[in-house]
C-alpha cells in the first residue's frame, strides 16, 4: 500500500498521524515538525543563556538558572577568555544544551577578545574584535577572513563541546548583512548546525519588557504575561543570565553609556543581569505557569531535534 | 683602611661635583655607592599580573593608595588590559612595567599571543601554562621548542602596544621569568629592552630582589586562610636587614572574589593574593618603613636606579 504522508499531516486527525508515527513511516523528528505540533496544542519553549565563556559569572547566572529554574541550553562564546572554564563545567552537566555564539564582536570597553584567527579586516587597531557589528561592517571585512574566523570557532567548539546543537549569532553580527547571513548559513548547513532564528517554525520570544533594565520588575511582569499569553507553537527565549560580581558590575560599554532611557544607577550590568536569573528563570511565578499550562521546556536533545527539523524546511 | 675611606669620600665628591656641573647627568644619583653613603633604603614593591583579571589590579589598587605597593606589571595578552589602560591612566602616580608574558598558567582563563605564533601556542591557540610546556613542545612539524622569530614578534606587540597605551611604561619584568630562562630568549629579551629602552627588572645589581614570601606553606592557616601579619613579621625581618641601596619586591595581590576562585578551582589563589593585599596595607608594615626611613620609592627614582645598574644613560 502506497501512503502520502503530507495528505495526512494536513488533514487527517490526530490518533491517525499519532499511528503513522507509530509505525515509524516518518521516523521521530515529525514529532516536532511545527504543523503537528499546531494541532496538539502543545507549547515548547526553549531557554538560552547567552555570552557564556566572556565572564565565568555569566556561567554562574546559568547554572543557577538551571538548577533552579527554566534555562536549558547556554550560547558560547569561543573566543571569550573563559571559554575553558565552560568547556570544563558543561562537560560536568550533560543536560544543559549548547549552542555556539558565533562571535563576531567584543562589545565590552574593560575586558576585550580577539578573533582566533589572524585576521586583520576583522579587527580593530588593538587586535581586538571591532565593538558593534556595524564598525565591522563599515571597515568591509574580507569576507574569506570573515569565514576563516567562523569555521575556526565552529571547528573548536566541535572538538571541544562535542555536543553543541546549533549557532546562534552573538549580537546577530553574523547575520546582519545578506552576505555575512549566506555565509553563516552556507556553514551551518556545512557542519550540520541549524541556526537558530531561521527556522520559522522556532520563533523567538522577544519582548521589548525583557531587555530592561532592572531597579524595578518590568522583566518578571513582561515575562509572566508573554507566557500566560503564548499560543501553542515552538518557541526560544534568549536570556543574558549572570551573578552580581566585582567584574560583571564594572562590564559597559559604549551603547550603555549613552543610553537615553537608563535611569541614573540603573545601567548596571550586573543589575541587568542578575535580574535575567531572579525576575526570569528562577521567578517562581514563571516556573509556576511553566507547570499550570504544562509548557514544556526543551531539553538539548528535543531543541536539536526540533531544530535539525528545521534545517531540512530551509 | 681610613684611607680607602678616605678615596671613597674623595670619589664620591667628585661625582658630586660633576653631577652639579652636569657631567654625569642626574641618573647617577641612584648609582650604589652613591647610596650606600647616602644610607638610605629605597624600596620599589610591584604587584604582577594586572590585565588579567580584574580582581587583580583591584588589590594592587588597595595596596597602593592604602599601602606600600608603588607599581604594577601589565600582562598585555590578558582579557582585562582595557580596563588597566583606563584606570593606570588615571593613576598616573603608580609605576607600570611590562609584564612579558609567553605562557597563560590559569585553567578556567585563557589568553592567547597577539601574534600569529603556531610554534608558541598549544593546540588550542593559547600560550602555553608553564615555561618547560613552551620549550618541550614538539610541534607538527617535528620541532621541538618556539621558533624565536616567533618569539621576537611576539615580544615586540607587546612592548610596542604598552608603549602606544600606557606611554608611562618604565620596564620590562618577565611573566613567570620565562623570557630570562634561557640563555637564547634572554639575550632577545635584554636586545629588545636596549632597543626600547626599557631596561630588564632583575637584571641590575643597582636594584635587588627582598622576596616578601619565601614559602607560603610557613604561612598557611588551618582553615585555608593565611597569616598575613606573619607575613609582615617576615618581610620586616628581612627588610631590617638590608644594606642601604635601592630594592624590589614583587607581589601578587588580589581581591578575594569568585573571579580568582574560578581560575583554577583547586588552587587557593584567592586566599594567597588577598593575603598579600592585607600585608601590604598592614599597619605594621606602614609603621616600620616610616620609622626605617625606607623610602618607597617612586617609579621614576626606580627606572634611575636601574638606568645606572644596566648602563643605559
Amino acid at each position: 500500500m502506497k501512503i502520502d504522508p503530507t495528505r495526512f499531516l494536513h488533514s487527517e486527525p490526530a490518533a491517525l498521524r499519532r499511528a503513522i508515527i507509530c509505525i515509524g513511516l516518518l521516523g521521530l523528528s515529525l514529532l516536532s515538525a511545527p504543523a503537528a505540533e499546531q494541532h496538539s496544542g502543545k507549547i515548547r519553549l526553549l531557554v538560552c543563556g547567552d555570552d557564556i565563556g566572556v565572564s565565568s559569572a555569566f556561567l554562574d547566572g546559568a547554572i543557577q538558572g538551571y538548577q533552579h529554574g527554566i534555562l536549558r541550553s547556554v550560547n558560547v562564546v569561543v573566543p571569550g577568555p573563559w571559554f575553558p572554564d565552560a568547556v570544563q563545567r558543561l562537560s560536568e552537566m550533560p543536560g544543559m544544551g549548547v549552542g555556539l555564539h558565533i562571535a563576531l564582536t567584543s562589545e565590552w570597553d574593560q575586558l576585550k577578545y580577539p578573533p582566533l584567527t589572524f585576521s586583520p579586516t576583522i579587527r580593530d587597531e588593538n587586535g581586538y574584535f571591532f565593538e558593534f557589528g556595524a564598525q565591522l561592517v563599515r571597515h568591509r571585512p574580507d569576507m574569506a577572513e570573515v569565514e576563516r574566523e567562523l569555521r575556526a570557532q565552529i571547528e573548536v567548539i566541535k572538538r571541544r563541546i562535542p555536543r553543541v546543537g546549533w549557532i546562534w549569532p552573538h549580537m546577530g553580527v553574523a547575520t546582519s548583512t545578506p552576505e555575512l547571513r549566506n555565509l553563516t548559513l552556507r556553514l551551518a548547513r556545512e557542519y550540520n548546525l541549524p541556526l537558530l532564528g531561521t527556522d520559522p517554525g522556532i520563533k523567538s520570544i522577544n519582548s521589548p519588557g525583557l531587555a530592561t533594565l532592572s531597579d524595578d520588575q518590568t522583566k518578571a511582569r513582561t515575562i509572566v504575561k508573554v507566557l500566560k499569553e503564548l499560543q501553542p507553537g515552538t518557541y526560544f527565549l534568549i536570556t543574558h543570565p549572570s551573578l552580581d560580581t566585582p567584574e560583571v558590575r564594572k562590564l559597559s560599554h559604549a551603547a550603555s553609556s549613552d543610553c537615553k532611557a537608563c535611569r541614573p544607577g540603573a545601567g548596571n550590568l550586573a543589575d541587568t543581569r542578575l535580574a535575567d536569573v531572579q525576575q526570569i528563570l528562577t521567578n517562581p511565578e514563571v516556573i509556576q505557569i511553566v507547570k499550570e499550562r504544562g509548557i514544556e521546556l526543551m531539553t538539548a536533545a528535543q531543541a536539536v531535534q526540533a531544530l535539525q527539523g528545521g534545517v531540512r524546511h530551509q | 683602611m681610613n684611607s680607602t675611606r678616605n678615596r671613597d669620600f674623595a670619589l664620591a665628591g667628585i661625582r658630586r661635583a660633576g653631577v652639579c656641573i652636569g657631567l654625569l647627568g642626574f641618573c647617577l644619583l641612584a648609582a650604589p655607592a652613591a647610596e650606600q653613603h647616602s644610607g638610605k633604603i629605597r624600596l620599589v614593591v610591584c604587584g604582577d599580573d594586572a590585565g588579567v583579571a580584574l580582581s587583580f589590579l583591584d588589590g594592587a589598587m588597595q595596596a597602593y593608595r592604602q599601602g606600600v605597593l608603588r607599581c604594577v606589571n601589565v600582562i598585555v595578552p590578558g582579557p582585562w588590559f582595557p580596563d588597566a589602560v583606563r584606570r593606570l591612566g588615571e593613576t598616573p602616580g603608580i609605576g607600570v612595567g611590562l609584564h612579558l608574558a609567553l605562557t597563560s598558567e590559569w585553567d578556567g582563563l585563557r589568553y592567547r599571543p597577539l601574534t600569529s605564533a603556531p610554534t608558541m601556542v598549544d593546540p588550542n591557540g593559547y600560550l602555553f601554562h608553564f615555561g618547560p610546556d613552551l620549550l618541550k613542545h614538539r610541534s607538527a612539524t617535528g620541532r621541538v621548542g618556539p621558533d624565536l622569530a616567533e618569539v621576537e614578534r611576539e615580544m615586540r606587540a607587546q612592548i610596542e602596544m604598552i608603549k602606544g597605551r600606557i606611554p608611562r611604561v618604565a620596564w620590562i619584568w618577565p611573566h613567570q621569568l620565562v623570557a630570562y630562562s634561557t640563555p637564547e630568549f634572554r639575550s632577545l629579551t635584554e636586545r629588545l629592552g636596549k632597543e626600547y629602552g626599557l631596561p630588564l627588572l632583575g637584571t641590575s645589581p643597582a636594584l635587588q630582589d627582598v622576596p616578601i614570601v619565601k614559602k607560603w606553606s610557613d604561612f598557611a592557616r588551618k582553615d585555608g586562610t593565611y597569616d598575613s601579619a606573619a607575613i609582615v613579621r617576615a618581610y620586616i625581618k628581612e627588610l631590617d636587614s638590608l644594606k642601604p641601596g635601592t630594592y624590589f619586591t614583587i607581589t601578587h595581590p588580589a581581591l578575594d572574589t569568585q573571579e580568582v576562585r574560578a581560575l583554577r578551582p583547586q588552587d587557593d589563589v584567592a586566599a594567597r593574593r588577598s593575603a598579600m593585599v592585607r600585608a601590604l596595607i598592614d599597619p605594621e608594615l606602614m609603621e616600620f618603613v616610616k620609622q626605617r626611613g625606607i623610602e618607597l620609592v617612586t617609579p621614576d627614582k626606580a627606572i634611575q636606579a636601574l638606568q645606572a645598574g644596566t648602563g643605559h644613560k
